[in-house]
């Protein structure tokens, strides 16, 4: 039996981590909202690692924040410890990655979900969406609730027709012994969208009690933490501990005893898995030569003594991973709260979507999170935020909204999806950024929040002091610039020590932080009238001057880049037509109709050569 | 793709002439032309028969070559028909193919077509069109060697190397937890320096290149009337120059290409260096003078009358800066047989402009002084395009060495820009290669 159930601008199926960033988009940007989720105790939930960030990851988490999306202000309010990744790569490269208390992440999510204006929060089970005419009409919950929904965003993660597997027993189910979604994919299918299979997994939970920590190497987090939201200032002390721990030529001799046990080897898997998330058995094996493994002991929440061994991640049988994990030391008696598992689930191609993440065949219907074939949390986030304000956009009559590669990684990501597609769950990572140096996670805010605002996300209080901020960096540079030290004893003795060629005359501030190896924190001696600034602001300042070459010719290469972006190429356009064109390059452009030039030369098929044969045809070269 | 149809041989009287057919249709073509049947011939195999006109009548006896798509030069089906080389025939039967459906190729299609299919990259078809215009047997060596790729595998063979130098930086960045280790200042200055040194040799075998191609620049240059245009005359084998008893006779710089002892040579015949008394002769002197910056060998000529005298002083301090080897030529030798020595000159030699005295050891010492460079290097880059590919990424590891102090995620920006630049030079795009490579080697996790 079905019945009405009333209406909504936009549903959202699914509040992990994309699901939230989605409805919380769409509410705040004033559109009647309903998010559904099979289980309401799951919001946000973090089935693998209890942390956020990590390399470019904790660009996207800072770039989301610049948006005015959720995730770094939970993240600040339930980390457990903190570290900036990457301190001696240089600014491009830093990133934070916070430890977090996964159980209050959940409870501070729902709370923020519960709390907006304009949404509702429904424990439900999505089967089914209706599309009439290419265009998304409602959907519709496993007791026969219909709600007609002008959009609607696919937020499943790994729920779609997910399957267990550990060792030889697999039964179906979701992560974190949630059950799985049935149905949905069916009837996606039946709307003409092709779907592809991917895997995970997630290593065993260990109850702490049970290990010997005094033999790991303990990691403890930053001393100043810098926080993940632009908002805050101080976020308090780190409350817990990391450690670290290696596997052993005992703990490779056991998984290589049960590799056929492994249902990867014996081929019951059949979905695509990571490549640079394996599990340990893959590792042992592509590794062979490598004696040990680097594994981590990571807190779940204060008020659990659960921790998560990342980088043991396993599909192998729950009797050979106790074996395994009795192998190291200090494990000798450590007890498994819960089995690693490996999960294998439906989600989309997502070269159908648009950059906008809206389906190109069904108006109206939108995807995010791992349901496009992504990895991680941050990930998710990122598209969550996008998809939502789309939909809002798209609801309210308002023109999509479009980050390009060259303003974000977020915009790195999506066109990534989009137009190059992926067989393997994607992960963001800083080399697929090549504009690095420009896209940092200390200037998210600078390139990312005047958007923000623009879109309606980002408050009128925040956007003041944020332009603050920047007057602020764009006032130290100036003095950095005009400030000269005469050559004197301090300045020689900072110079000698920094192994820094010594000065005949005077020298501006900034002419000194141009060289390699002197900080800007390493000149307060000789600079006496510097003022008291907030650490985001001299850094920006420091990291604006000392790079400056670098990050013009950067900016230059955007130009280049933007140009291409801004040959449009007509949606309707017939590249069989083409003479020249090569028969692979046509069907990829006619599958995916790219969006203009920059986006055709990114497909994964299409030549330099085909790129010119295409601008000789427009008449553009 | 459409079939394209072009005289693959000289269009003048001759033995046999190649028409040469490539597209999708080819071999339907042909067939509606041909007394025999192609859809049963197999790949590179031949087939004797007659053209046909429209109303059967024969219009050649010819042989047909058929190449199956992709075994063929384009990569597309192929079919080559050897006529007899009567212009009118090939004409004939040229116009036959674009009746029953081909088109007339444009210049360089069909290796376009070759690149486009992926049968030739970009160093490897750009060989093509050297290796046509070969004069030389050094010039259609070196094209040849480069269609085979050793132009390609040499620039491949730097570009992975530094592939693998940035796979390296971009996992130690993208994975600190892992135990990937830091490749270090020094270490990476090491690497760096091998890549630039590498690529520094092929932009230098580019002087070889452009030498083999364009030829040896040669500079005669000299006060005025000491007979610089008799020695171009006498080099050129005629009467390219005036000459007269008059100083200031040449006042253009007058160029010639010769072949002298087997090697391309490009002489410039300059206006005599004086302090000039026209406007005409002045602007002479200060082409002259831009030349002998610009020339891989000069020719100073002086007069074995006169001795050195104060104006060859003024021209020997003008070419104490010039880069190029130097010979002085002592001229009129038949009238006075004179030893004098001429500082700063690679070697001088006695000669008679009139008689062709001296010529001999002239041809020998230059040919000596040029021999090496076709030993020196297997990849000969022979084009402006790859040399200013080959500039870039030079200029971006030199940029990368000079800040090698610097944190890596700048330093791989050079080291990235670098990889595409060579790249441009085959043709290939980066990109996903680099990404794809950090997987390959090496273990991570998270």
């Amino acid at each position: 039996m079905r019945y009405n159930a009333g209406k909504t601008d936009v549903a959202v199926i699914g509040a992990g981590h994309a699901g939230t960033e989605a409805a919380l988009a769409c509410a705040r940007l004033g559109v009647k909202t309903i998010l559904f989720t099979m289980n309401l105790d799951s919001i946000a939930n973090m089935p693998c690692n209890p942390s956020i960030g990590g390399t470019a990851k904790g660009h996207l988490v800072r770039e989301i924040d610049a948006l005015g999306g959720e995730m770094a202000k939970a993240a600040d309010r339930v980390f457990l410890q903190s570290r900036m990744l990457n301190r001696g790569k240089g600014p491009a490269v830093h990133s934070l990655r916070i430890q977090a208390d996964r159980r209050r992440y959940q409870a501070l999510m729902k709370k923020t979900l519960e709390n907006t204006e304009n949404l509702s929060i429904k424990q439900a089970e999505i089967v089914q969406v209706i599309v009439e005419k290419e265009k998304i009409c409602g959907v519709v919950t496993n007791l026969g609730a219909v709600f007609d929904a002008k959009a609607v965003i696919i937020a499943t993660g790994t729920y779609l027709e997910s399957t267990i597997f550990v060792g030889d027993v697999s039964y179906s189910g979701g992560p974190d012994g949630m059950h799985s979604s049935q149905g949905l994919s069916a009837c996606l299918e039946s709307c003409g969208i092709k779907l592809m299979r991917f895997k995970t997994g997630t290593p065993a939970r260990i109850h702490r009690r049970s290990v010997d920590i005094s033999k790991l190497e303990v990691q403890h987090g930053d001393e100043k933490i810098v926080p993940m939201s632009f908002e805050n200032n101080y976020i308090g002390e780190n409350k817990k501990d990391c450690y670290i721990v290696y596997t052993n030529e005992k703990t490779h001799n056991i998984i290589k005893e049960n590799l056929h046990r492994s249902p990867l080897y014996s081929g019951n898997i059949h979905g695509i898995g990571p490549r640079y998330c394996p599990s340990i058995e893959d590792k042992v094996v592509r590794f062979a030569d490598k004696p040990r493994h680097q594994l981590f002991l990571e807190p779940m929440g204060e008020d659990t003594e659960e921790m998560y061994l990342q980088g043991f991640s396993s599909s192998l049988p729950e009797d050979v991973q106790i074996e395994m994990v009795h192998s190291l030391s200090g494990f000798e008696n450590a007890e498994i709260m819960r089995t690693a598992y490996a999960i294998e689930y439906d989600c989309c191609d997502p070269l159908q979507l648009k950059p906008t993440l809206e389906f190109k065949k069904i108006s109206g219907l939108y995807g995010a999170g791992q349901f496009n074939g992504t990895s991680g949390y941050e990930e998710a986030a990122a598209q969550g935020l996008i998809a939502g304000i789309n939909a809002a956009f798209s609801v309210k009559g308002q023109k999509p909204f479009i980050l390009d590669r060259s303003s974000s990684y977020i915009g790195t990501l999506i066109d990534d999806l989009v137009t190059k597609g992926t067989n393997e769950p994607y992960r963001i990572m800083t080399s697929r950024s090549e504009y690095r140096l420009v896209l940092r996670q200390d200037n998210a805010d600078a390139r990312l929040t005047p958007l923000g605002y623009e879109i309606g996300l980002i408050s009128e209080s925040r956007y003041k002091s944020f332009l603050e901020k920047q007057k602020a960096v764009e006032a130290e540079k100036n003095r950095l610039e005009k400030t000269f030290v005469p050559p004197c004893i301090d300045l020689e003795s900072i110079l000698r020590e920094k192994n820094s060629a010594p000065v005949k005359t005077g020298v501006s501030l900034a002419e000194l932080i141009r060289r390699p190896e002197i900080s800007y924190f390493d000149l307060a001696l000789v600079d006496k009238d510097r003022p008291r600034l907030d650490f985001a602001i001299t850094e920006e300042a420091e990291i604006s001057i000392k790079y400056e070459g670098y990050i013009k010719r950067q900016l230059a290469e955007i130009e280049q880049f933007k140009k291409l972006e801004s040959k449009k190429l007509p949606k309707d356009m017939d590249y069989s037509l083409i003479k020249g064109l090569r028969i692979e390059a046509i069907q990829k452009l006619n599958a995916q109709k790219p969006e203009n030039f920059g986006q055709a030369s990114r497909i994964s098929g299409v030549s330099p050569a085909d790129i010119s044969v295409l601008l000789i045809y427009m008449g553009i070269k | 793709m459409d079939t394209i149809i072009a005289l693959s041989t000289a269009p003048v009287i001759s033995a046999t002439g190649v028409l040469r057919l490539s597209g999708n249709d080819a071999f339907e073509i042909v067939e509606k032309m041909f007394s025999g049947k192609l859809y049963d011939m197999k790949s590179h195999t031949v087939k004797y028969g007659k053209i046909l006109d429209k109303k059967g009548n024969a219009v050649d006896e010819v042989l047909i070559t058929v190449f199956r798509a992709p075994h063929s030069y384009t990569g597309e089906n192929v079919v080559e028909i050897s006529c007899h080389g009567s212009p009118y025939v090939l004409k004939k039967v040229t116009e036959l193919a674009v009746e029953n459906g081909a088109r007339h190729a444009e210049a360089g299609e069909f290796t376009k077509r070759a690149f486009i299919n992926g049968k030739l990259d970009l160093a490897q078809a750009e060989a093509v069109i050297d290796l046509i215009e070969a004069e030389t047997a050094e010039e259609s060596g070196i094209a040849l060697k480069n269609l085979n790729g050793d132009l390609s595998c040499g620039v491949e063979k730097i570009r992975t190397f530094l592939i693998d130098i940035c796979a390296q930086i971009l996992a130690y960045i993208d994975y600190p937890d892992d135990e990937i280790v830091d490749t270090g200042a020094e270490e990476l200055e090491k690497l760096v320096s091998k890549a630039f040194e590498n690529t520094e040799k092929l932009k230098q075998s580019y002087t070889a290149g452009r030498i083999i191609k364009n030829g040896v620049s040669v500079v005669i240059c000299g006060k005025p009337n000491v007979g610089k245009s008799s020695v171009m005359n006498r080099l050129a084998g005629f009467e390219r120059c005036i000459v007269t008893d008059i100083a200031g006779t040449t006042r253009d710089v007058v160029e010639e290409k010769i072949l002298f002892g087997g090697m391309k040579f490009l002489i410039s015949d300059t206006a005599g260096i004086h302090e000039g008394t026209d406007d005409a002769e002045k602007k002479g002197i200060i082409m002259a003078e831009k030349k002998m910056r610009e020339a891989d060998l000069i020719f100073f000529v002086l007069d074995a009358n006169t001795g050195i005298e104060e104006e060859d002083m003024f021209i020997i301090k003008k070419l104490e800066k010039v880069k190029g080897k130097k010979i002085a030529l002592i001229n009129k030798c038949d009238i006075f047989d004179i030893n004098f020595d001429v500082p700063g000159f690679d070697s001088v030699i006695k000669i008679s402009a009139k008689t062709g005295y001296g010529f001999d050891l002239l041809e020998q010492t230059v040919k000596e002084s040029f021999s090496g460079i076709y030993i020196k290097n297997n990849e000969i880059l022979m084009n402006t395009r790859q040399y200013s590919c080959v500039c870039r990424a030079c200029a971006c590891l030199k940029n990368a060495l000079d800040n090698i102090r610097l944190t890596p995620d700048v330093i791989i920006t050079d080291l990235e820009e670098a990889v595409k630049a060579l790249g441009e030079v085959t043709g290939k795009t980066v990109g996903e290669e680099i990404v794809e490579n950090i997987f390959s080697r090496f273990c991570v996790g998270k």
